[in-house]
């Protein structure tokens, strides 16, 4: 309040004042800015100093505009920034970040959620069998109020190629939605832990899993599959959020009908203009198993309605099998959000040969390009290219490697195509070594974070290369379709992750953090400059989203491959949560020997929330319960303050 | 010119060049057929091996454990064994190596079902829990048991006399604290132990039966995880194969 | 002399134009360009080589009954036969004719054998071929990816017109061998020959493997079917059709038998059953042999190869497979829809 007052001053001197008075008034400005932070003031909006500090001019549109201390999406928003507006951690204090309280969920497995905080409640899901737990965050020690059992059916354990995860709830009317590895969506009551609808949306059988975090726009869930491996038929489908219906599904092969391609679908480019290329481009009849899962996150453009998302590989995973183009797999597609029809598509590794799948997410912003505003994707594809691409019509405006590759000399920017090497073109039963990126790409699902304050973009990548032997693979259903005998290793300079700060409208790396091991957590950036990410051997890091320095680490249980996020406990805190519990395809073992050690860490299902000192409800002296409904104070100290 | 000579001679040098051909062992094709040694074990006796322990007499041993394996090492048999685990996408969920991905390790010797060759026939023909598909009718005996033969020869499978030792979670070269009683014998009869294989590993002259509450402190570390070396009899100490 | 005659009177019977029903793997008498001149080649080297036996025959026998002037001279110190008796006017001459019909041979086959390893026009058709013991794969290539299949064992191609094959080995070393179309090209592992042929006729013409692959090499048949280009066009595209789905419970009963035993080998295009070891069945009705030509597509000859592959193929890599009676008549009922 103070603050607000005082800043409606600075801005009236400025308009009337002098010179030097302003730069007196701007530099009484900052510090009671930086003095208010340490009193737990109100959430503050953003303030303009953001702007004028940015390295691209983006802007970012935020909505749904969820409350800044709440969490209601994996994305937190619909343009996929994972931004928070909290800035009561900074990068003045993080350096004081200590683990607050912990929750272990009890569930082995790679663990990728981000927790959701709604209503003063945190809600997680496990990896499988996906059970769900809502914490009391009014009362000291966060007890559970409810557990939700969904008993998936155990086949789905022996179908998903890399591990059994979840990436995630979402939370929409005062229902939980998520997908359980067995091929079903649930919907489960927030208050109550009770199921409200289960849809079922494929035949685990067959080798279909889900895993992916759905996406709710408006009334609509967006939901799709996981087994480009298992020779699938990839989809993305909507659900009604009240009931669970299904509205639409838009498979990624077959016919035009099948694929939801109609009348309004413009691609930019040439080689995706025309009339069932989900058959077209594939020998006859292996469109049927070709693969293209939609197990990504998706975004969402409010004014032009529109969802963007990508598709997986095509099926099986030897190029000699399948010889074309193989659309639509690998494949970011642009829908129209209520009626699912395609408006354009991009396929940035046509005639996949690597599994580099186009399921990774789509960051939207509005972009400064050679002095004109474009609106914007940017996707780090598992290709190693870094894309932004015009959301609106799919051209592709910059495309440069984020991470070491060899597999193309460049991107033909008139054609959209990339140049392939013949060289590292495998083909069946060819030993071909020295290829970069390998299965898992330069990056992989692990999303990034923009920040509106310093207009970049931030990614945790990989630095890795591999060996490859094709075998033709026969489609034996429930089994894998795949055929890529893999050997993987660090790519030049040994090590294995990265972590870094990318311009989008450059196409360049800002600043990176090398690390020894795999980087496949999600990022979390927010308005107190601070951006945070972790490793696969267990280190959580915060780290100065304009300068690139460490400012803080924290060694966890286990690898840290989830995603990270943030909110305001009901005492007023700004607090940092992220999993620790190493899996999914950071320990896939296709011979990776040299990707684990002997130190790389166990297993482990810690949720570690941390917070200024580590001051929270459930840590202190005394015993600390509490009667409903009355918040805990911690230790007695002048910090704590309340307004 | 000697005519009724050469019929013959032409008859001979035929006899021989098949019989040469037929020693042909190409190890990538079939130039003959691959016949298991001893014939396969007939359905009865496959379906009585239990998938748990037996009611009523949990360290018993059952007899159907210790059929073995009708193609032994041969190695034409192991070589279209790799083929079919590569064919049947075996390779796509253990990975090439054997060393497991979506589906477990097969090189080590913890098997949530039986590590006998017995039982790993088992577990390809009927398939199990958690995603592991039947193959029961998909393939022939002969071809499941060159897929076990395939996988015994990447080390993960042992002998009856070690499977029913690491049932109860024994190891080769450990102690064990308390000799094994029944009721009609006597306490001073030795009892059946795990003797220790004579290895540069052990520590030099330790007696086989070790008194009580010493095996802990006392107790080997784990040799090679390659059991391939039966042990039944008391204190007969082999060597690792 | 015996040799002769027989070689005259089965001339006679080749050039009697019974030769493709009646001795389907003759080559003396071919049928296209990839092997024609090398008919006519090897008919020429035939005939001269047969008259040089002939016109030395003579010379021999004239010479051995020549009457002979007394040799044996009174005076041992002279020689039997003077130096200037004049005889080596014939091994001149001999040599001479000698030479210049074996020069003129080697060029002549030099210049056919070049001829014939390209077709005279680009080939209007590509089928890449995979031996594998005991039986063809045959995967049919087209600018058009819609139009790429495959199938096994019997290859169509349109009459007149150039067909490369290109061969690969799944195993062994196969050799492909069309007598009355293409002379032998060995299949090797590891690297893939290249050779064409091209049928002037219509009409149904046997391959064999020529290289020895294992037991059942001597079964290892296959059967090109030369069609006019419309009735091709209509065989591809009745081969790019999806098999429809069984309409009785009977056919019904048989998939499911198929997609449990049979499915993780075979495939059939439309339906799951996608395994790549044995051959592809879509549309296993219009062929006209089983078991690489071993066989001929009957219904009971396909009930009783599913039953008992190993006694008619010992070796085989496919097993007997344990059907009772009804799964039999199930199975094969089903297979029989495969129109």
């Amino acid at each position: 309040m103070r603050y607000r007052v005082f800043r409606r001053v600075v801005a009236f001197a400025q308009m009337h004042v002098s010179h030097r008075c302003t730069i007196a008034l701007f530099c009484l400005e900052l510090l009671t800015a930086i003095s208010s932070s340490w009193s737990y003031a109100q959430i503050p909006v953003l303030d303009n100093l953001s702007s004028s500090a940015s390295l691209t001019g983006a802007t970012f549109n935020l909505e749904p505009n969820d409350p800044p201390g709440e969490w209601h999406g994996q994305a937190r928003d619909y343009a996929n920034t994972r931004y928070s507006s909290l800035n009561q951690i900074n990068a003045g204090n993080v350096s004081k970040l200590r683990i607050a309280w912990t929750f272990a969920d009890g569930t082995l497995g790679g663990h990728e959620v981000a927790p959701l905080v709604v209503d003063n409640t945190m809600y997680v899901v496990t990896p499988f069998p996906d059970v769900a737990y809502a914490l009391d965050l009014t009362k000291a020690g966060e007890p559970i109020k409810w557990t939700f059992k969904p008993n998936p059916s155990p086949t789905a354990e022996g179908k998903a190629c890399c591990d059994t995860i979840n990436r995630g709830l979402a939370y929409i009317d005062g229902k939980l939605i998520y997908n359980l590895l067995d091929d079903h969506t649930i919907a489960v009551d927030a208050k109550t832990g009770k199921q409200v609808w289960r849809t079922k949306m494929g035949n685990v059988e067959t080798g279909e899993t889900m895993t992916m975090a759905p996406f709710v726009v408006g009334n609509k869930v967006l939901v799709g599959d996981s087994g480009g491996e298992m020779g699938v038929w990839g989809w993305i489908a909507a659900l009604d959020v009240a009931s669970g219906k299904e509205l639409w599904r838009a498979h990624s092969t077959g016919s035009d009908e099948r694929v939801r391609i109609g009348n309004d679908f413009k691609p930019f480019y040439d080689w995706m203009k025309g009339k069932d290329l989900g058959i077209s481009t594939w020998p006859a009849g292996m469109w049927k198993h070709g693969g293209g899962a939609v197990w990504g996150f998706v975004s969402y453009d409010p004014q032009l309605n529109l969802i963007y998302y990508g598709t997986s590989n095509p099926s099986p995973r030897v190029p000699d099998q399948r010889p074309g183009y193989n659309l639509w797999s690998s494949t970011i597609f642009a829908r129209d959000a209520t009626t699912g029809m395609a408006r354009w598509a991009y396929q940035p590794t046509p005639h996949d040969r690597w599994d580099y799948d186009g399921v990774n997410e789509d960051l939207l912003m509005d972009l400064p390009i050679n002095g004109q505003v474009r609106k914007v994707l940017v996707h780090f594809d598992r290709n190693a290219y870094a894309y932004t691409i015009d959301r609106a019509t799919g051209e592709v405006l910059v495309a440069t490697p984020f991470a070491y590759q060899n597999w193309s000399s460049g991107i033909d920017m008139k054609t959209g195509m990339p140049i392939v090497n013949k060289d590292k073109e495998p083909h069946p039963d060819i030993k071909l070594v020295d290829v970069c990126p390998p299965d898992i790409g330069g990056k992989d699902w692990q999303p990034s974070a923009a920040s509106p304050r310093t207009g970049l973009v931030y990614a945790a990548i990989f630095n890795i290369c591999m060996d490859v032997t094709d075998h033709k693979a026969g489609y034996i259903p429930g089994t894998p379709y795949d055929g890529m005998d893999m050997h993987r290793y660090p790519a030049p300079g040994g090590n294995l992750g990265e972590f870094m700060a990318w311009n989008p409208a450059t196409g360049k790396k800002m600043w990176s953090v090398k690390e020894t091991y795999m980087t496949m957590s999600g990022v979390l950036a927010t308005a107190g400059d601070v951006v945070f990410y972790g490793t696969a051997d267990g280190w959580f890091r915060a780290v100065d989203a304009r300068s690139g320095k460490v400012l803080w680490s924290q060694k966890l249980g286990s690898g840290v491959i989830g995603q990270p996020m943030t909110y305001m406990g009901p005492d007023h805190r700004q607090y940092i949560a992220i999993y620790a519990g190493v899996g999914g395809a950071a320990t896939v073992r296709a011979d990776i020997t040299a990707l684990k050690p002997v130190n790389f860490p166990a297993g482990g299902n810690a949720l570690y929330v941390f917070s200024i000192n580590g001051d929270s409800m459930s840590s202190g002296p005394g015993q600390l319960t509490v009667k409903d409904g009355a918040a805990a104070t911690s230790r007695e100290s002048s910090n704590s303050t309340q307004h | 010119m000697n005519l009724r000579a050469t019929p013959c001679a032409i008859g001979i040098a035929a006899l021989a060049l098949l019989s040469m051909l037929s020693a042909c062992n190409r190890v990538q094709g079939d130039s003959t057929t691959t016949a298991p040694i001893r014939g396969l074990p007939s359905e009865d006796m496959i379906a009585a091996v239990p998938l748990g322990e037996v009611a009523g007499a949990p360290d018993g041993s059952v007899a159907a454990l210790s059929i073995a394996n009708p193609y032994g090492d041969n190695p034409q048999a192991i070589q279209e064994g790799k083929q079919l685990y590569i064919k049947m996408n075996c390779a796509g969920c253990h990975a090439y190596n054997g060393k497991g991905n979506m589906g477990p390790d097969l090189t080590d010797t913890y098997w949530r079902y039986g590590g006998l060759p017995i039982q790993i026939y088992k577990s390809i023909f009927e398939g199990r829990p958690k995603g592991m598909p039947a193959w029961g009718t998909a393939l022939p005996p002969d071809d499941i048991w060159k897929l076990v033969a395939y996988i015994q020869s990447l080390g993960g499978s042992m002998s009856v006399s070690d499977y029913e030792h690491a049932r109860q979670g024994d190891q080769p070269g450990e102690q064990i604290a308390y000799a094994l009683q029944t009721e009609a014998q006597p306490e001073s009869k030795p009892s059946p132990v795990v003797s220790p294989p004579v290895s540069s590993a052990q520590p030099p002259a330790k007696s086989a039966i070790a008194p009580a509450m010493t095996s802990e402190a006392q107790r080997a570390p784990p040799t090679s995880t390659k059991l391939k070396s039966p042990s039944p009899t008391p204190n007969a100490g082999e060597p690792h194969s | 002399m015996n040799s002769r005659f027989v070689l005259l009177s089965g001339g006679l019977m080749m050039l009697s134009g019974r030769v493709l029903a009646e001795t389907p793997m003759a080559y003396l008498h071919t049928f296209g360009p990839a092997v024609d001149p090398i008919t006519r080649l090897g008919w020429g080297l035939g005939i001269v080589s047969i008259l040089v036996i002939f016109i030395i025959g003579v010379l021999l026998l004239g010479g051995s009954l020549r009457k002979h002037s007394a040799l044996c001279s009174e005076a041992p110190h002279e020689l039997t036969v003077r130096r200037d008796a004049g005889g080596m006017a014939w091994i001149y001459i001999g040599v001479g004719i000698s030479s210049l019909l074996l020069i003129t041979c080697m060029v002549w086959t030099l210049i056919i054998t070049a001829a014939v390893i390209q077709p005279p026009s680009a080939a209007a058709l590509t089928v890449q071929v995979t031996a594998s013991q005991w039986w063809w794969s045959l995967r049919y290539q087209s600018e058009n990816l819609t139009r790429i299949f495959t199938t096994a064992n019997e290859i169509h191609i349109p009459v007149g017109q150039p067909v490369r094959i290109e061969l690969a080995s799944a195993d062994v070393i196969h050799s492909f061998w069309i007598p009355k179309l293409a002379g032998k090209m060995d299949v090797i592992p590891g690297q893939t020959n290249v050779t064409w042929l091209q049928a002037d006729r219509p009409g149904t013409y046997r391959g064999q493997c020529a290289m020895f692959c294992g037991a059942q090499h001597a079964r290892m048949a296959l059967l090109v079917v030369a069609d006019t280009p419309k009735d091709f066009a209509t065989w591809q595209d009745h081969q790019l059709m999806d098999t429809a789905t069984p309409a009785t419970e009977k056919t019904h009963r048989g998939e499911q038998i198929f997609r449990t035993h049979c499915a993780a080998c075979h495939a059939i295009r439309g339906t799951d059953a996608g395994g790549l070891v044995g051959p592809d069945l879509t549309h296993l009705m219009t062929r006209r042999t089983l078991a690489a030509g071993m066989l001929p597509n009957t219904p009971g000859n396909l009930a009783g190869w599913i039953a008992n592959p190993q006694t008619l193929k010992p070796g085989d890599s496919m097993p007997d497979q344990t059907l009772s009676g009804p799964e039999l008549a199930a199975v094969t009922s089903y297979l029989n829809t495969l129109h």
